[in-house]
């Protein structure tokens, strides 16, 4: 088939051997690519219930039959690998050169096994493929690695590089490419660095041939006039993701507090959507991309003034600003570009000081333990000097650095209430106490607690579902995933989806005229429901099970205290009640295992 | 005569002008072969943070200057500075030459490549959504 390259390298950090996959075509036409190509290769290769630092886990790179080519959005990647953070399967997702630059070297993906006795990095040019002493770049920032590959290898390759929190073995230590694009959540960047992995480097001469340029040309230019058009469009594009403060504010589920509240008023006029406009300077627009939601901001205030970052996105200035207690655009940006060469998810690291304010100010910590930092909210330099120390496990920072779920056991029964967590992987920037699905979504996901399968507002704010009912929310969550999950195969973006709306079916065209063999809407969907089914069964494997499907007390149990969701928690039957009809939906059975029948229906004998 | 003129200040650095450029020029999307790249000016994000690079057709080219093999040449009635690819030895030296940095040598021909405005038709200004490329007139006309 076109569109790939046809072939997985394959190398073995322990032995030094290089190798490759080729990709069958009957594989390829029930996986499509990324996730549905991930879960093809975990199962095969990831030996079960091995910790995430075991040199055998692969860690593996993905790219999709579309990526690099002119179909809308299509400059993505995939690592996929095991959790650090949970235990089990872990996609997450970036953007940047990566993908294209595979592609144009002869590779749909990379699969790395083993560990580099010294730190290394990958070099990859075409045919070429060295692993080379990185000892030079250990203990670097994320930014100054990259910026090495960019003065020494090339400065358009593709890159990805890991900060002190992934050589430290983070459970939330990311990857960046393109400094500001980030594989952010799970800890993807603490399997590269127990592999002693500190960066990739990828450039390709070749090109990516699809079967009907002309047909995709002109296919491209007509979603290009459909994005010009549209009016949902103009919201992202002059403000960027950070728009949903003022969504979920208004809303009611902004977090605040460490999810003590759900509305943040002190945002408004000072961290909302007008006022970051006011400091953005550029936009920048992934690869492939004419709609543009990524933007440039710049600092207004010492110090730092002047300092530019990508972003905020929304996620950051949710978690690092309002869960914080902070309405302080500059304060946001400072702790992102920090948490960026560092090499840590905001999200992640936002959630762990929203926690630890909540322990300080409820009295389950003390000044003993935060090396003498008063920690209650708001407290914008502690939070600056507690990242520095997370990324490096000095002091207090060794406690955070565990993440909310293995910090309360240490902290105190008490503590474990206050950790806003699935499956230890800390929450996103949504209070399903104000979106009730979004209780499922984070309990459903196979990587834990995340917004990128359902965006928690699409129908519960800016649509027109109740918010605050179970009723009728196990199979609109179950729609919204599946339409999310397609374009994770191909592997494009999944945002034009929601904010042009893009119809499935243009995905489907494209795709068939990239790879020369027909790929309905239906056949789109049969492959990513049976990747779903897949990773469940994988989780399964790992042990995991209906009682990992949860959210904590807080969410179930106690009402928010303000806001348009005021005296709202989902309760604990009613949530139970929207899991039993969310696995009865999906074909699986009360204890959320996929029936024999569902997967004699997608074709998995695993 | 027109030209291409580029507004780096629009520009969102997408680079969805050097995947046309590619799939119009070889029908498929290859870095080496596109004739307009853009500059990202990592990671200070100074402006403009995205610099189009592409052949500007100066009057007095220095990449026809530098040339050893007379194998650039500048039409001066089209205001095109034109490639002869029988004549190209890919030296490289146009390249070192261009203060735009908006010519290469594609390693799979092993020949210089630039913009050659599609035969007067450039194919990348009509998927730009924000006019960061305009071809039209240039202004000493």
């Amino acid at each position: 088939m076109l569109g790939y390259a046809g072939k997985i390298l394959v190398v073995d950090l322990s032995t030094g051997s290089i190798d490759r996959k080729t990709l069958d075509h009957e594989v390829l036409k029930k996986a499509i690519g990324g996730r549905g190509l991930g879960i093809q290769f975990l199962w095969g290769l990831c030996p079960a219930k091995i910790r995430a630092f075991d040199p055998a886990v692969p860690f593996m790179v993905f790219t999709g039959p579309v990526s690099g080519t002119p179909v809308l959005c299509a400059s993505k990647h995939v690592v996929i690998t095991k959790s650090p953070a949970t235990g089990g399967w872990l996609e997450t997702y970036s953007s940047g050169h990566m993908a294209a630059q595979l592609k144009y070297a002869g590779w749909d993906g990379i699969i790395i096994v083993g560990r580099s006795e010294k730190p290394c990095y990958l070099q990859i040019q075409d045919e070429q493929v060295e692993i080379k002493d990185g000892s030079f770049l250990w203990g670097k920032d994320a930014f100054e690695a990259e910026t090495w590959l960019r003065e020494n290898i090339s400065e358009s390759g593709g890159h990805m590089a890991i900060g002190p929190a992934g050589e430290n073995h983070l459970p939330f230590a990311c990857i960046n490419s393109d400094f500001f694009r980030q594989c952010g959540r799970g800890g993807a960047g603490a399997v590269m660095g127990a592999k002693n992995l500190k960066a990739i480097a990828v450039n390709g001469s070749g090109g990516i041939r699809v079967a009907e340029p002309n047909g995709l040309l002109a296919k491209f230019g007509e979603v290009i006039k459909a994005v010009k058009e549209s009016v949902k469009v103009k919201t992202p594009y002059t403000y960027g993701t950070p728009f949903t403060v003022d969504v979920c504010n208004a809303g009611g589920l902004l977090p605040t507090r460490n999810f003590q509240s759900g509305i943040f008023p002190e945002a408004t006029g000072r961290m909302d959507k007008e006022s970051f406009r006011e400091v953005v300077v550029a936009d920048h627009a992934c690869t492939g991309c004419p709609i543009s939601c990524g933007k440039i901001a710049e600092i207004q205030k010492e110090p730092q003034k002047g300092s530019r970052v990508e972003g905020p996105e929304y996620e950051t200035f949710a978690l690092l600003g309002s869960n914080l207690g902070i309405a302080d655009i500059d304060f946001v940006s400072r702790a992102n570009i920090l948490c960026d060469r560092l090499g840590m998810d905001t999200m992640s690291m936002g959630n762990v000081l929203g926690f630890a304010m909540e322990c300080f100010e409820k009295g389950l910590l003390t000044k003993t333990e935060t090396d003498g930092l008063d920690l209650r909210f708001g407290n914008q330099e502690a939070a600056l000097q507690l990242i520095e120390k997370t990324a490096r496990r000095k002091g207090f920072g060794a406690l955070l650095a565990l993440g909310v779920k293995k910090m309360s056991p240490e902290i105190g029964e008490r503590a474990e209430k206050l950790a806003m967590q699935t499956k230890g992987l800390e929450f996103p920037g949504y209070d399903p106490r104000g979106a009730f699905g979004a209780a499922l979504t984070y309990s459903v996901n196979p990587r834990g607690s995340c917004h990128r399968r359902v965006w928690p507002p699409t129908k519960e704010i800016v649509g027109d579902a109740p918010p605050y009912t179970v009723e009728g929310k196990a199979e609109m969550i179950k729609g919204l995933y599946d339409d999310r999950i397609v374009p994770q195969h191909l592997i494009v973006c999944d945002f034009p989806l929601l904010m042009v709306p893009v119809p499935a079916e243009y995905y489907a065209e494209t795709l068939s005229m990239v790879t020369g063999q027909e790929f309905t809407v239906e056949r789109m969907y049969w492959v990513a429901q049976r990747t779903e089914h897949f990773i469940r069964m994988l989780n399964c494997r790992e042990g995991f099970s209906r009682s990992d499907d949860i959210v904590p007390d807080r969410i179930l149990e106690e009402p928010l205290p303000e806001g348009p969701a005021k005296g709202q928690c989902v309760g604990r039957d009613a949530f139970q009640k929207m899991l039993s009809e969310y696995y009865a939906l999906r074909g699986w059975d009360e204890n959320g295992v996929p029936t024999p029948e569902t997967l004699a229906r997608f074709e998995l004998s695993l | 005569m027109r030209a291409l003129k580029v507004f780096p200040k629009v520009c969102t650095g997408c680079e969805i002008c050097g995947i046309i450029c590619s799939m119009v020029h070889y029908e498929q999307v290859r870095e080496t072969g596109m004739r307009i790249k853009i500059k990202h000016r990592y990671p200070e994000l100074k402006s403009p943070v995205f610099q189009p690079q592409v052949c500007r057709n100066c009057d007095e080219p220095k990449c026809v200057e530098a040339c050893p093999q007379d194998a650039l040449v500048l039409d001066e009635k089209a205001g095109e500075v034109r490639i002869i690819e029988s004549e190209c030895d890919g030296c490289g030296q146009c390249v070192e030459a261009c203060p735009f940095d908006a010519i290469w040598v594609d390693p799979v021909s092993g020949k210089a490549i630039k913009c050659d405005l599609c035969n007067g038709d450039p194919q990348c200004v009509k998927y730009c959504n924000f006019d960061a490329i305009q071809y039209a007139p240039l202004s000493a006309e």
